[in-house]
């Protein structure tokens, strides 16, 4: 397989083989991401469609020593915040969740759902708390960084990641869902 | 990506299969993001295909607003440019060859010729001077009916009661008016009401 680096060349070149096979190398990786952060598959379509159009838009803006997926993946999820942004704009006009001082949401036993039903809970979610509930604990940002890319404060952040909690254990805890997984 | 909160309540290890989770997009995407690039902007082209109305209509959240700013400025331009540029028409009212002063000049706007009298839409009126002169100012493009009412008042009146430009008793037979044939002046005579 051609390594990322011609293949960035030759997509630079705006051959447009070159940008399908990056598409395909790419796409189901990068749909992965927007299923998440979208609250349907159409809407992840429409974030996987803006997001590569700006990724070879901004190709050359890559630099040649990072990443290219991390790159990527930064731009999927920059993209999907700015697809979201009229629903995230009012996040900070949302009272404070008074749960996000609470150290005692315990979450891990949602690893144990499979991921299609981890997915289809986490779409369920109001676009705020799925969008910090993927940005923190999926991806793995502080609640500070959550703040500066959602132009939210961190406190906003941390209430909005404590009703996600709460939202997805009701979920699970409703009967008929997690398949008996109420206990975690 | 430092984490400084405390996150310990959610296992990191326990997430990193779903951030790497995958799902194969439907081929539709693809074609949709060829045809944004392969042809500057969709459905603006003349290779209209379903693409590129695939294209146009999937990213709901930007309906390009530049462009449907840009429509609707040359829309607007297009309907100031043919109804906004004011005209002006004037005239004088004689009854045998002497001016009318007293009298009113109605001007009716009338969209289509064989359309009943009274759905001609009313303009505008102004009262006729001590010679007979009437003007109408800032007119939009379009086709007029002009009317003079002799007042009461008037030594004419009612032997000469109204006319239509040029000397019509009745509107179905008056001439109309065009901006885009504007004449200087447009005299009304106004003719005697003779019993039959």
């Amino acid at each position: 397989m051609e390594a990322d680096k011609q293949l960035i060349e030759r997509c630079l070149r705006h051959d447009r083989e070159a940008q399908e096979e990056l598409y395909g190398r790419y796409a189901a990786r990068m749909y992965g991401i927007c299923l998440r952060y979208a609250g349907n598959a159409l809407e992840a379509q429409d974030i996987l469609q803006e997001g590569f159009i700006r990724v070879f838009q901004r190709l050359n803006q890559f630099r040649r020593q990072g990443r290219f997926e991390r790159w990527l993946r930064k731009i999927f999820i920059n993209t999907a915040i700015t697809l979201a942004n009229r629903e995230l704009k009012f996040l900070n006009k949302e009272p404070l969740d008074p749960a996000f001082l609470s150290d005692e949401d315990e979450l891990s036993g949602l690893s144990r759902l499979c991921q299609q039903e981890l997915l289809e809970l986490i779409q369920r979610l109001p676009a705020g708390y799925r969008m910090v509930f993927n940005l923190y604990v999926i991806e793995g940002y502080s609640h500070r960084e959550i703040g500066t890319m959602l132009k939210i404060s961190t406190n906003t952040s941390k209430s909005q990641l404590a009703g996600a909690k709460r939202t997805l254990r009701a979920q699970l805890t409703k009967p008929g869902n997690g398949n008996g997984r109420e206990q975690f | 990506m430092a984490t400084e909160e405390n996150n310990s309540d959610i296992p990191h290890n326990d997430w990193e299969q779903f951030r790497d989770f995958e799902a194969e997009p439907p081929p539709q995407v693809w074609q949709a993001i060829r045809a944004r690039l392969g042809d500057g902007l969709p459905g603006l082209g003349w290779r209209f295909t379903p693409d590129h109305l695939a294209a146009w209509i999937r990213p709901r959240y930007r309906l390009y607003p530049a462009l449907t700013a840009l429509g609707l400025a040359l829309i607007a331009l297009f309907i100031w440019m043919s109804v906004w540029p004011a005209h002006q028409i004037r005239g004088t009212a004689c009854v045998n060859q002497d001016a009318l002063a007293r009298g009113t000049a109605y001007l009716f706007r009338v969209h289509d010729r064989h359309v009943p009298f009274d759905s001609v839409l009313f303009y505008g009126k102004t009262e006729l001077d001590s010679s007979g002169r009437f003007e109408f100012r800032n007119i939009p493009t379009g086709s007029y009916l002009l009317r003079i009412q002799v007042h009461p008042e008037s030594p004419y009146y009612p032997a000469h009661h109204h006319a239509y430009y040029r000397d019509q008793l009745h509107w179905n037979r008056a001439t109309l008016i065009r901006t885009d044939q504007l004449k200087d002046s447009y005299p009304v005579s106004v003719p005697e009401i003779t019993e039959k």
